[in-house]
């Protein structure tokens, strides 16, 4: 089976996810090799009513997630904070709509590097929500089924994140 | 503009790293080693599959043969180019006679262990051609 052409559509998608996740470069090369040939494994498994990016992310995931369990120097919590069920039952109640941002933000010449600093500081569980939202355009359905966890905890998730940025940002 | 939308063009601003060069190729190398190393467990799994079923195909040839000797099945089977009047006529007799002393047992096994030794040799075959296109 070819998968140069989903090689050419998903690989930066998938290169830019993983980072998001390892933070490593060479390692992320490493887990996107691995994921895709689980990809190029699984294929006739995939059932083509289901979302092939969703099903593609999801396995790339996995990979991340069993390299970071490998990988000594990682704190628990970190992993637990991506594989756990849920810790924000009541935090969608707090939250009532996304706090609107400054439109002075914008003009700001080192948007790039203050955003990519504030995307390190929060939670991995956060950041990748963030990342597949807004940078893959990824509905919120579709990221509760790549990463797991119930429609509700991913959309708090998704507030607190933005809450937590926002807050980084505007310092 | 909505807050969701203002974070959209946000978060526009964060540029996408661009993948190394040449992970493209090794990711496809990658695929074409474990597409190899599949193809040589396949070849194992079905050449010893071949070479046992070979082994046992002539064992049972040999139960079959002896087994239709044993039921008398030739004896009914002969009679059937003997060109004898009475076959034709007591054809319903002979039928009966002929599947009675068939060798079900060995007949069955012995079609198995043939069947088993077709399916894993193509196989072996298939896969062979498949690692020479690698």
């Amino acid at each position: 089976m070819n998968i140069e052409p989903i090689l050419s559509r998903y690989l930066k998608s998938v290169f830019n996810y993983v980072f998001r996740i390892v933070g490593d470069k060479s390692e992320t090369e490493d887990i996107v090799q691995e994921a895709f040939v689980k990809v190029w494994k699984n294929l006739k498994k995939f059932n083509p009513e289901n979302n092939f990016k969703t099903w593609l992310f999801t396995i790339a995931r996995n990979t991340a997630i069993d390299q970071l369990r490998k990988r000594k120097n990682i704190s628990f919590s970190q992993i637990d904070s991506l594989t756990d069920g849920e810790d924000e039952k009541n935090f969608q109640g707090n939250v009532v709509d996304i706090e609107p941002l400054p439109d002075e933000i914008f003009m700001r010449k080192e948007l790039n590097e203050e955003l990519e600093n504030a995307l390190s500081k929060i939670r991995l569980d956060f950041r990748e929500i963030i990342f597949l939202h807004y940078m893959e355009d990824l509905t919120f359905e579709e990221i509760s089924g790549i990463v797991d966890k119930p429609l509700n905890t991913v959309k708090s998730h998704h507030l607190r994140a933005l809450a937590t940025l926002r807050k980084i940002i505007t310092k | 503009m909505k807050a969701d939308e203002k974070y959209k063009k946000l978060f526009g601003y964060v540029n996408l790293i661009e993948p190394p060069k040449g992970l493209g190729r090794r990711i496809v190398a990658g695929i074409d080693a474990e597409e190899k190393r599949l193809a040589r467990i396949r070849i194992w799994i079905f050449g010893s599959g071949s070479v046992a079923s070979f082994g046992l195909s002539l064992w049972a040839v040999i139960y079959f043969v002896k087994s239709v000797g044993e039921t008398g099945f030739w004896q009914y089977f002969s009679l059937l180019f003997s060109g004898d009047g009475a076959v034709y006529a007591y054809w319903k007799e002979l039928t009966f006679s002929l599947a009675e002393s068939l060798p079900i047992v060995s007949l069955i096994m012995f079609l198995a262990v043939v069947g088993f030794f077709i399916w894993s040799s193509t196989n072996t075959i298939k896969k062979l051609t498949k690692l020479s296109w690698i």
